[in-house]
């Protein structure tokens, strides 16, 4: 099992990793990521090199004998949403973004960041912790 | 400039010469990408080709996506952790 960290470190020419990611491109081991680490994974390349090759690398892992975990097919979607808002929002904050925009629907969030975003088919109301406004259930 | 033919269920045949050119192999993935003009066609790299490909950035990034889940536990936690045990 890899995180994102490691595939970045593979990436990057580390020696270290090579034998391990080797040894399952060979089929002499099994290989699993899971989609979050890939999403983390991709929004890195997409800020740092492009969209365009993030998409590629996303595909290339995916073809490869690395099993892809998945939990959410909403973070194909949320790490461009990173990407783009990279210190605004968290990945589990574009994972939500990403789903509100599927299904057109309004965000509710205690979260402020949200505050004035403008993306389509996606409203936000903001419950700000600090100021409680009405009775806790 | 080549030419290849379609067949019947959609298949057409590379040039040799071409797939010299682009290193493609048997059971290699290409994507085919519509662009503006037509079909772009490119070869999907394999893992080990990705070994060190973005080797400026690799490190960064293992460090920041570090730095980014510690902090999220530091929201999580109120504060700065203590006694991390490293």
């Amino acid at each position: 099992m890899v995180d994102a960290g490691v595939l970045s470190l593979y990436f990057g020419g580390d020696q270290r990793i090579r034998p391990f990611l080797q040894e399952i491109d060979r089929g002499t081991a099994e290989g699993l990521i899971l989609d979050l680490c890939l999403a983390e994974f991709q929004y890195k390349v997409c800020q740092s090199v492009g969209r365009r090759e993030a998409e590629r690398d996303g595909k290339r892992i995916q073809e490869s004998r690395l099993r892809v975990i998945r939990n959410s097919p909403f973070l194909d979607m949320a790490w461009r949403f990173k990407c783009r808002y990279r210190q605004r929002f968290s990945l589990v904050d574009c994972a939500n973004l990403a789903v509100a925009q599927v299904n057109p629907s309004r965000l509710l969030t205690t979260d402020g960041a949200f505050d004035g975003l403008h993306e389509p088919r996606v409203s936000v109301r903001i419950f700000p912790v600090e100021a409680r406004a009405g009775p806790v259930a | 400039m080549y030419t290849a033919t379609v067949s019947g269920r959609g298949i057409i045949h590379l040039p040799a010469e071409l797939r010299r050119k682009y290193r493609i192999r048997p059971g290699d993935k290409v994507d085919l990408r519509p662009v503006s003009d037509g079909i772009r066609l490119e070869r999907v790299p394999t893992l080990e080709e990705a070994f060190g490909q973005y080797r400026q950035h690799g490190r960064n990034w293992a460090r920041e996506l570090l730095a980014e889940k510690r902090a999220e536990l530091d929201r999580e936690l109120g504060g700065p952790r203590r006694g991390r045990g490293r």
